[in-house]
């Protein structure tokens, strides 16, 4: 009876053990989003998805590069002259200059058994300061929900929008936006 | 031993199924680019000396001074602060206000010009006349909202009554 007592007692700290492992690599996973990306995507051998960018009717062009990077051209913005580039409105609000325009986004599946993907994003690199939005919702480093029902195959379009404070002096203005698209 | 061994393979194996059973991610990358372009900004605004402005609070105003003449009353804010023999003068005040952004500049040099003078009358702006060369009323005017005064001199012949009209321009430049 005593020995029955013993072995039940190792069995639990075994079960304790594994619990705590699995614990610690869920945690290490959820720290470290862009880390875990890469181990995500290497077992996708079932089907893929990728992610890409277009320009769209009432926006400025995107020029595309490789798969999934593509650049988007503001152009030249001011406080008084606004923006001379089609699909870009500047306005003024109070001492920040809010730059507004579109951009499409189009995620494509192949082989995977979802029509919709949930499309996130966040901010790779910012620019002096600047602050990013879109669809209203602030970017930052962390990967933020946009979209949690992106049709695959077709360009959805979102609203950019870049805030500038009056104090960032004048010059060129270069940032990166990540997108991460999972099917649902 | 053995067995501590045996359930943290256990585990990994239970970690790599998880991770199989996955749906597979993308990421894109979006570079934004743009260029800055520093710049400055004027529009009037009525100053609490003044009389009100048409259009106050835009860079196209309008100054109404009223029914003005040597003698008789005058529309608020609107002063008389001479009277000679041949002339008098009306004056009142209006603001200027002047915002920068994405500009190293710390103050600005406000001109003016009376590109065609209707009237004949003779327009002062603080204490500088106004003629048809775009000419400096005043030099290192901080930004934001300054009150400035502008004086019309007005003739006391018997040709000059009636509905007057004339336009001045104004030009800020950032130092």
């Amino acid at each position: 009876m005593q020995l029955v007592c013993k072995v039940s007692f190792a069995g639990m700290k075994h079960w304790l053990a594994v619990t705590l492992f699995l614990l610690m690599a869920a945690g290490a996973q959820a720290q470290s989003p862009r880390r875990a990306r890469p181990a995500v995507r290497s077992i996708s051998s079932e089907g893929s998805i990728a992610v890409n960018f277009t320009a769209v009717s009432a926006g400025p062009p995107v020029a595309a590069a490789a798969a999934g990077q593509a650049t988007v051209h503001a152009g030249a913005v001011s406080a008084a002259a606004g923006s001379r580039v089609p699909g870009v409105n500047v306005d003024r609000v109070a001492e920040t200059l809010v730059v507004r325009t579109r951009i499409g986004v189009r995620v494509q599946g192949s082989a995977v058994s979802t029509a919709d993907a949930r499309l996130s994003a966040f901010l790779m690199r910012s620019d002096r300061g600047c602050r990013y939005r879109i669809d209203d919702q602030f970017l930052s480093e962390a990967p933020m929900l946009i979209d949690t029902r992106a049709p695959l195959g077709r360009v959805v379009e979102h609203v950019l929008e870049i805030e500038i404070p009056a104090w960032v002096p004048e010059g060129n203005l270069a940032s990166s936006i990540g997108f991460i698209a999972a099917p649902n | 031993m053995k067995k501590s061994l045996l359930v943290v393979i256990a585990a990994v194996l239970l970690l790599s199924l998880t991770a199989v059973a996955q749906n597979p991610s993308s990421t894109g990358t979006l570079k934004v680019n743009a260029v800055v372009d520093s710049s400055i900004q004027m529009t009037f605004v009525t100053d609490p000396n003044g009389v009100t402005l048409g259009g106050d609070g835009t860079n196209d105003a309008v100054l109404n001074f009223g029914n003005v003449s040597a003698f008789g009353s005058l529309a608020t804010n609107v002063t008389r602060p001479s009277v000679t023999a041949t002339d008098f003068t009306v004056k009142t005040n209006f603001g200027v206000n002047v915002v920068s952004a994405n500009s190293a500049s710390a103050n600005y040099q406000l001109l003016a010009a009376l590109p065609s003078n209707i009237s004949g009358f003779s327009y002062t702006v603080d204490s500088t006349p106004v003629t048809s060369t775009l000419t400096l009323m005043k030099d290192n005017n901080g930004y934001g909202t300054t009150s400035h005064s502008i004086s019309v001199k007005i003739p006391r012949d018997s040709a000059t009554k009636g509905a007057y009209s004339d336009t001045i321009n104004f030009t800020a430049t950032a130092n």
